[in-house]
């Protein structure tokens, strides 16, 4: 998956739902905080603000269960459209 | 539903009183109204410290119906949650795990740190909105059980109103402050699990006296004879058994276990075995100790959740291994043999003519110590 894309194709966008998918089946948790984040910036590249905070907030619950540090990065980027209370250090 | 019988001729003293009447055993309503007044209102044991040995470590624990989660956090401090959401009242965690950021809800993902604060409720505004005006999440957190941990065993207080545990057992805390010490729990196979047909009581009563044990450990006798033993009786508080001749297991090299710090005299060769009410039994000892929590599973049935633990860690004394298997097979057998009488006694309680039985005022102090309690825990109850 290429983030540098400023949009993504049908394919693409095809191939990250699949890549979604399995990252859920698999309970690869790391994988879909990277996928859902891969998603939210698809879409707010596109300016859907309300996609992009759906695919965020995804991103952010996943990146909160494992505790990785991503969370706060999500977090702020939640709260930067008033779409979440900033997380406590 | 009948009016329920008076414990009166429970309450007096031993050389009079009868026993708990056969609806405390056999009864299912009666079963309801003790793990309202008993179990619940009191400090019950729930689990063990080392099956959360890790940050993270949570398990799922079902106590009399009530779904708890044990949780330790990341400071090492331990928790026993209700384990439901606060959002839809889904059940939180169903197997143990590690937890490695926060308890995630399977169904809408609402997330808790491990201090029960609720950290996430993800698109309760509406989609990609994680916020709304009216859900405070500072009011969210999980419910939080009273809990202490003390001899590596849990103890919860359900209904909120005991007296702090350090207060309730102050007594007994002090009695056994040389044991206050760390313990290393022996392994696998220093866990023991007995699944037994009898109310969980018969467990304790039969526990804390010594009257038994010519008669159902025959084994004990060449070392430890009843007249070797003494009753302990706290009033509304614990009760059970002294030795004054416990010895240590020898190995085949004459190999003993290390003794805990600083231990005194008494210690040398006594060892005191306590029913710290309602449901949990501990044993200790120079060398090892043990604790025991009686998991009522209904009215006529009852799980021994037994652990054995050491003065050093089994990393740290890899040739006792052997011993430890041997002392964890002894003890197997002792509470093995104790299986046919609780089951006897839960039997012999459906006999409609028992009266609750009388008590030998000399050798049943501990068991109508434990009534007693059980019978003002009732009468409590019913007054409130």
């Amino acid at each position: 998956m290429n983030a540098e894309w400023t949009q993504i194709s049908p394919q693409e966008a095809a191939a990250l739902h699949a890549a979604i998918l399995a990252a859920h089946a698999n309970h690869d948790l790391e994988r879909l905080v990277e996928l859902y984040a891969i998603a939210a910036d698809s879409k707010e590249r596109e300016g859907d603000v309300d996609a992009a905070c759906f695919f965020l907030t995804q991103a952010f619950v996943f990146a909160l269960e494992t505790g990785i540090s991503r969370a706060h990065e999500l977090n702020r980027r939640l709260v930067a459209y008033g779409r979440a209370w900033p997380l406590e250090p | 539903m009948n009016k329920p019988s008076t414990l009166q001729s429970v309450m007096t003293s031993v050389n009079r009183a009868n026993g708990l009447p056969n609806a405390h055993y056999i009864d299912p309503v009666v079963f309801a109204e003790e793990r309202a007044s008993v179990l619940f209102a009191s400090w019950s044991g729930v689990g063990f410290g080392k099956d959360i040995p890790e940050p993270g470590d949570a398990k799922p624990v079902d106590f009399l119906g009530v779904p708890l989660l044990l949780v330790r956090d990341q400071d090492g401090a331990i928790h026993v949650y209700q384990n439901t959401c606060r959002h839809r009242g889904m059940i939180l965690v169903e197997e143990a795990k590690n937890i490695r950021g926060t308890i995630r809800c399977p169904y809408h993902s609402w997330c808790y740190s491990l201090k029960g604060q609720l950290r996430a409720a993800p698109h309760v505004g509406g989609v990609g909105q994680n916020t709304h005006e009216d859900v405070k999440m500072a009011e969210l957190g999980l419910v939080s059980f009273r809990a202490h941990v003390w001899q590596d065993v849990i103890f919860v207080n359900i209904d909120g109103k005991a007296a702090p545990f350090e207060e309730v057992h102050a007594e007994l805390l002090d009695r056994w402050q040389e044991f206050d010490r760390p313990l290393h729990h022996g392994g696998p196979e220093s866990s023991l699990k007995l699944e037994v047909n009898t109310n969980w009581k018969l467990a304790v009563e039969n526990y804390c006296e010594s009257y038994h044990l010519p008669w159902v450990h025959p084994g004990l006798n060449s070392y430890s004879r009843l007249e070797d033993h003494y009753n302990i009786e706290s009033p509304g508080k614990y009760s059970g058994q002294g030795t004054l001749v416990y010895r240590q297991l020898r190995g085949a090299e004459g190999e003993v276990f290390p003794d805990f710090d600083a231990l005194s005299d008494k210690w040398t060769t006594g060892g005191e075995y306590v029913a710290v009410y309602p449901n949990v039994l501990l044993g200790v000892q120079r060398d090892h100790t043990f604790a025991i929590v009686l998991e009522p599973r209904s009215c006529e049935q009852t799980v021994e959740h037994i652990e054995l633990y050491y003065a050093k860690s089994s990393a740290e004394t890899p040739e006792l291994d052997p011993l430890r298997h041997q002392n964890a097979q002894l003890w197997k057998t002792v509470f093995e043999e104790d299986i046919f009488v609780v089951e006897g006694m839960q039997k012999g309680r459906h006999g409609p003519m028992f009266d609750g039985g009388r008590f030998s005022p000399a050798m049943d102090g501990p068991t109508h110590n434990f009534h007693h309690w059980v019978a003002t825990q009732i009468e409590a109850g019913r007054a409130s």
